[in-house]
């Protein structure tokens, strides 16, 4: 039987890896976690600084998707480990909580949505000027494509 | 509040700011991408129970998308203040909207894969022209009818319509081709990554090492900016993102917490698609002008927030001070009082901190003509850090008095 855990977490420690299935909605409930993408390569990038009452793990939690960052402890930190199967229970009993993970949600979209408009006018920006070519598109794909 | 429509009803258009959520009752709807130009692109049909305009509720951005009754559809319209309610009377429905926003985010992520792939295969054929690409990225990409219009227009933008105009203060002008002094030997290049949209870029920065922090005390004007900064760096003191044009103090720049906040966002897409600054060549005062209002403007995505207000409204008195504008530097002059007044009220600060905002505040107010205040200000000051500044300044309205007396 899976249950709702609060877990304990030290400096640094990995509490989800990047591209692992773990199902389970985190809500943070003191400290900092920090989200990177592809931590520990040559191209590390921080992403974002979650703190309570925010959660993380909802994409892979409501459609199965691969975590897509790796998220990691900034200080001693605790977090509300819901799995699966305890979703609909917790935002039952929780409204407040669920309108917390939607506001998450909603900025995660808003950066996509300001990356892709930017984007567009980089390229259309590009294709003005003539210089829209293999070497710039590769370049535009290092930048955004993840 | 139940809202009836019939078939090709507007419900929502792309860009509306009310903040409502919408959930569909009875019937279907349609979302649309630039409905109704050429680049109109369907992105998807919700039916019961589902829900949209989330984010106008959420986190107050317009509506993405325009959303049209796909035949006679009955609507239920929650407005943003009964949204709590609505999400604890029923707790399916916070289900409902967090998988449709899952579902959406990963769609919007797949696009912009699949925009760049479509790209790559495009230029490997060769040239592309500027009117496909805005095709493409328009099936993608919401464009406004603004972005339509600037991708018509020639290269050269007006200047005339300022995207700042409700931000700058009333009455100021252009000040292009007022030459600044040289800064150059204080100045080191440096690499600067954006903290909202990720671009590198080189910028400048200021070196502080031997500049002395008293050299103001030896000066015949009684300005104080030295308490803050080691020399007069107002020309390089910001740093601007040429890319989104973000904008904020060179050593704010790397606060990635930044990403977590947007409420900026939409402000800084409109000044990108009038202004166009340059950041390469020489600075001319507009464009530190510029640069002070554009940090203003998302000055609300940092946790100093105050702060940087306060120093902002201060940098802007100064400039306008120096460029003659009386009218001008007083309304900012005030702007900076009230700041550092809100600053000393409502914010934590260190000892030291508060000693330092308290000098800058007594030397503003001096400069507003409130000579009694500034007065007050300052003795408070002289069994502290800035003992030589508080009493210099006391003497200074001292002798004034005096002078003034004689007369």
């Amino acid at each position: 039987m899976s249950r709702v855990l609060m877990k304990r977490y030290n400096d640094d420690d990995i509490i989800v890896r990047q591209g692992s299935e773990d199902k389970h909605l985190y809500k943070v409930t003191s400290g900092k976690v920090a989200a990177y993408l592809n931590h520990g390569e040559p191209d590390e990038i921080l992403i974002g600084i979650i703190s309570a009452p925010a959660c993380f793990g909802e994409l892979s939690l409501l459609l199965g998707q691969p975590s897509p960052y790796t998220y990691i402890a900034m200080s001693d930190a605790a977090a509300l480990c819901i799995p699966e199967d305890k979703f609909e229970s917790f935002v039952e009993g929780n409204p407040r909580n669920s309108i917390e993970i939607m506001r998450t949600m909603s900025r995660q979209q808003s950066m996509i949505n300001l990356n892709m408009s930017m984007m567009a006018e980089e390229l259309m920006e590009l294709a003005r000027s003539g210089s829209l070519d293999k070497k710039a598109v590769t370049r535009l794909v290092e930048r955004y494509g993840r | 509040m139940v809202r009836s429509y019939n078939e090709d009803d507007i419900i929502v258009k792309q860009g509306d700011t009310n903040r409502c959520l919408y959930k569909v009752v009875s019937g279907s709807v349609a979302l649309y991408l630039n409905y109704g130009t050429d680049y109109e692109y369907l992105i998807g049909v919700l039916s019961f129970p589902e829900c949209f305009g989330e984010m106008t509720v959420l986190s107050a951005r317009p509506c993405p998308y325009t959303v049209v009754a796909f035949n006679d559809v009955q609507i239920l319209c929650i407005p943003q203040e009964n949204f709590d309610k609505f999400i604890e009377s029923d707790y399916k429905n916070a289900i409902i909207i967090m998988r449709t926003m899952a579902k959406s985010i990963v769609m919007m992520n797949m696009n912009m894969s699949l925009l760049l792939e479509e790209m790559k295969d495009l230029t490997e054929k060769g040239g592309v022209s500027a009117e496909t690409v805005r095709g493409i990225a328009g099936r993608y990409a919401g464009i406004s009818e603004g972005d339509a219009m600037c991708m018509e227009a020639s290269e050269e933008l007006p200047r005339e319509s300022h995207p700042l105009d409700d931000l700058y203060l009333d009455g100021h002008k252009d000040f292009s081709g007022i030459i600044h002094p040289e800064y150059r030997r204080f100045l080191l290049r440096s690499k600067y990554i954006c903290p909202l949209c990720l671009e590198e870029f080189n910028g400048y920065r200021i070196v502080q090492s031997k500049l002395s922090l008293d050299a103001n005390l030896n000066e015949q004007r009684f300005d104080l900016r030295r308490i803050y900064d080691d020399f007069d760096p107002m020309w390089y003191e910001l740093v601007t993102c040429p890319k989104c044009y973000f904008t904020t103090f060179a050593g704010q720049f790397d606060d990635k917490k930044l990403l977590m906040r947007l409420n900026f966002e939409s402000a800084l897409k409109d000044a990108r698609r009038i202004v166009r600054l340059d950041f390469d060549g020489e600075r001319d005062l507009e464009l530190v002008f510029a640069q002070h209002y554009l940090a203003l403007m998302c000055a609300p995505g940092s946790d100093s927030f105050r702060q940087i207000t306060a120093r902002l409204w201060t940098n802007l008195y100064w400039l306008y001070d120096d460029a003659g504008e009386k009218e001008l530097a007083a309304q900012a002059l005030q702007r900076a009082i009230t700041s550092y007044y809100t600053i000393l009220d409502r914010c934590s600060l260190t000892p030291q901190h508060k000693q330092r905002c308290s000098m800058v505040l007594a030397g503003l107010t001096y400069h507003s003509g409130n000579h009694y205040g500034a007065k007050q200000l300052a003795k408070e000051l002289c069994k502290g850090e800035y003992r030589a500044l508080a009493e210099r300044l006391i003497s200074t309205i001292e002798e004034q008095k005096k002078n003034g007396d004689r007369s």
